[in-house]
């Protein structure tokens, strides 16, 4: 019964770190996309041509090469680090030192780009200033958007350094300068922050989800209880209701043994039925013991032997058949009695044997009171005998595997 | 192992570290109104026990739980074995009433097995019957002698090997819950449904405890007590598969 809830709890249980975790790693994946494509289809014919007119260096082909290399080393490092768990890659490339070293590069290889190309800043081959910041975008996933906004500002830096070296600062140029700059940044900026945005909005989504999951756990998990409680209540409820009102309306009188005995016979049972829905090893012994315990608490010595053999997987029903007998007898019980189990895979005998108080004259033998016979439903393979001699009282349940459960 | 004491006082060693209960011992021994036995050592360890009087002791007593809880409630069962090849006759006295126990230390030589709490007025029956090599049963050994271990122990299994016919199987059983043997007569009825007598209950559980002693670890005080069996009927030669006479040479 237990063992339900929680299935289905851990079914429902993704974590939302896991959940942000994963949608971050799709924000990278188009990141990596944008910057192996854009750089391929935009920016390489315009260079190959300039190659061809002016020379490899003047190009902007060294930097094109070099932020291939810086592009490829830092998708690598990072979709490393987009692995879950701890590990040696994740951890030093989420840190701030190696994902800046790539960028000083970018930024490094930006400047000397501007300086080299022919026809100045905005001529042709210009490829660094414009095209840094997506590599940057993928170097710098895993740091703070903070990080991604300094290289935009560094790289912007960088641009005016050139103009100002190119002797490139007359208004049109700033202008045309800003628009650039703000073209070549803008993109980067929203995917990084958009991602980040979505990620958080599906983390939150499997909050919600896990949240509503261990409410329905919990309910379902209640119901359960709820239901056993309410077996147990409607078993003891008849016996105790009766006892209460015998004893309101002064019917019944506690000065007589055979009041007193009933009344322990009620509570030993109810013992039993508090733990018989514990989760343990032996739930027949850890039963026994609960019986044992109500009697002793009435003075009585109970020696419970452990099983002889190993005692098998029984249901609550056979094994409240098999206890019956012992509460009835313990309830019967004067000082001692000794309780003793034999066990095989196959039968299970439980038997008891107590000193009597004598019954009173006209209550009849204490062990007509007792149930004999195989018990219907579910536990009908329990047979219990019981024999009474002088004061001493001896009962036995006995459990056989049928033979359908055999086959 | 002293020479058989049919007629003779029975010489007892005790083997135990809480004065209370040697006093106790000494008590029961003194209230035996035929004074069959005598208490001629007792002392806390098996070594200072066996050094003095105790050594021609024809029954050494034993307590399974020695050194107190200091000893962090380790049971010397493992030193059963020592004390049967040495030829003594063992008969544990304890607590530990787990039928796994008392099963352990019956596979392991002892004689007899001593419920402390549950069977102090056994006591001297005890000792004189195993100084007799008479084969004695009290409910706590049924207990041990029916237990079984797990069927995936195959071990175990070959160990518990004792086959028991199904009377002797019950009258163990009764024996074990605790009915006296006219109420286990009573109970194990003949074919004409007339109660068998208390003798032949006595005799089931004697033929047990022999098939018990027969599938035990070979030792001379188990083949004194197949011997004697043999001697009164309980059980033939050749009924005993594992006898091995040179084994307890």
């Amino acid at each position: 019964m237990a063992s339900r809830p929680m299935a289905a709890s851990s079914a429902a249980q993704r974590s939302a770190a896991e959940v942000r975790e994963r949608f971050t790693r799709g924000g990278l994946w188009v990141s990596i996309l944008v910057m192996s494509v854009w750089p391929v289809v935009a920016s390489l014919p315009l260079i190959v041509v300039v190659w061809m007119s002016h020379g490899f260096v003047s190009s902007g082909a060294p930097t094109w090469v070099t932020y291939a290399v810086v592009g490829c080393v830092g998708a690598t490092c990072s979709l490393r680090a987009s692995q879950p768990g701890p590990g040696r890659g994740r951890d030093g490339w989420r840190s701030a030192a190696r994902p800046w070293a790539l960028c000083a590069v970018l930024l490094a290889g930006a400047l000397v780009n501007e300086l080299t190309i022919p026809g100045g800043f905005f001529g042709r081959g210009g490829y660094g200033f414009t095209t840094a910041a997506w590599f940057a975008l993928v170097a710098l996933w895993w740091r703070p958007v903070t990080e991604l906004l300094a290289f935009v500002a560094a790289n912007g830096a960088i641009g005016l350094l050139a103009l100002a070296l190119l002797h490139e600062t007359g208004r049109v140029q700033l202008a045309m300068f800003l628009v650039g700059w703000c073209g070549s940044s803008v993109f980067q900026i929203t995917i990084y922050v958009g991602s980040r945005a979505v990620a958080v909005i599906a983390g939150q989504a499997a909050e919600a989800e896990d949240a509503a999951a261990r409410t329905r756990n919990a309910r379902r998990a209640a119901e359960d209880i709820q239901a056993a409680r309410r077996a147990r209540y409607d078993m003891i409820r008849a016996t105790v209701a009766r006892h209460l009102d015998g004893l309101a309306a002064g019917t019944l009188d506690l000065a007589d043994t055979r009041t007193r005995q009933e009344i322990a016979l009620a509570v030993t049972r109810l013992r039993r039925h508090l733990v018989e829905n514990d989760d343990v090893p032996d739930p027949l012994a850890h039963e026994l013991r609960a019986c044992a315990d109500a009697a002793e608490r009435r003075g009585v010595a109970v020696d419970l032997i452990a099983a002889a053999g190993i005692v098998p997987a029984l249901g609550v029903e056979v094994r409240r058949a098999l206890l019956e007998p012992v509460i009835h007898v313990l309830a019967l019980t004067a000082s001692r009695a000794r309780i003793t189990v034999v066990a095989s895979a196959a039968e299970v005998t439980v038997a008891i044997v107590a000193d009597t108080t004598p019954a009173p004259a006209g209550a009849g033998s204490a062990a007509g009171r007792l149930p004999v016979g195989r018990t219907a439903g579910p536990a009908d393979s329990v047979e219990c005998e019981c024999d009474e001699g002088g004061d001493r009282l001896w009962a036995q349940a006995r459990w056989t595997r049928s033979s359908a459960s055999l086959s | 192992m002293g020479a058989s004491a049919v007629d003779e006082i029975v010489r007892v060693a005790l083997v135990e570290d809480m004065d209370v209960v040697v006093e106790g011992v000494r008590a029961w021994i003194a209230a035996d109104p035929r004074q069959r036995a005598v208490l001629v050592a007792d002392g806390s360890s098996i070594e200072a026990v066996l050094a003095g009087s105790g050594r021609d002791a024809d029954v050494v007593v034993l307590d399974l739980e020695l050194g107190g809880p200091e000893n962090g409630g380790k049971l010397v069962t493992d030193q059963i074995s020592g004390l049967c090849d040495a030829d003594y006759r063992v008969v544990v006295f304890s607590v530990h009433v787990e039928p796994l126990i008392v099963a352990a230390v019956l596979k392991a030589g002892a004689s007899a097995f001593l419920d402390k709490r549950a069977e102090r007025r056994h006591f001297v029956d005890t000792v004189v019957a195993v100084a007799r090599d008479l084969p004695f049963v009290t409910p706590s050994m049924a207990g041990g002698m029916l237990h079984t271990g797990a069927p995936a122990d195959g071990k175990r299994q070959a160990l518990d090997a004792v086959k028991l016919s199904e009377r002797e199987r019950q009258a163990l059983q009764y024996w074990f819950q605790g009915l006296d043997h006219a109420s286990i007569a009573f109970r194990l009825t003949k074919s004409d449904g007339k109660p068998i007598s208390a003798g032949t209950v006595r005799q089931y559980i004697g033929r047990a405890r022999a098939k018990f002693a027969a599938a035990g670890r070979p030792c001379r005080s188990q083949f004194a007590l197949l011997a004697r069996c043999i001697e009164l009927g309980l059980i033939r030669p050749e009924e005993i598969e594992d006898y091995r006479p040179g084994d307890y040479s």
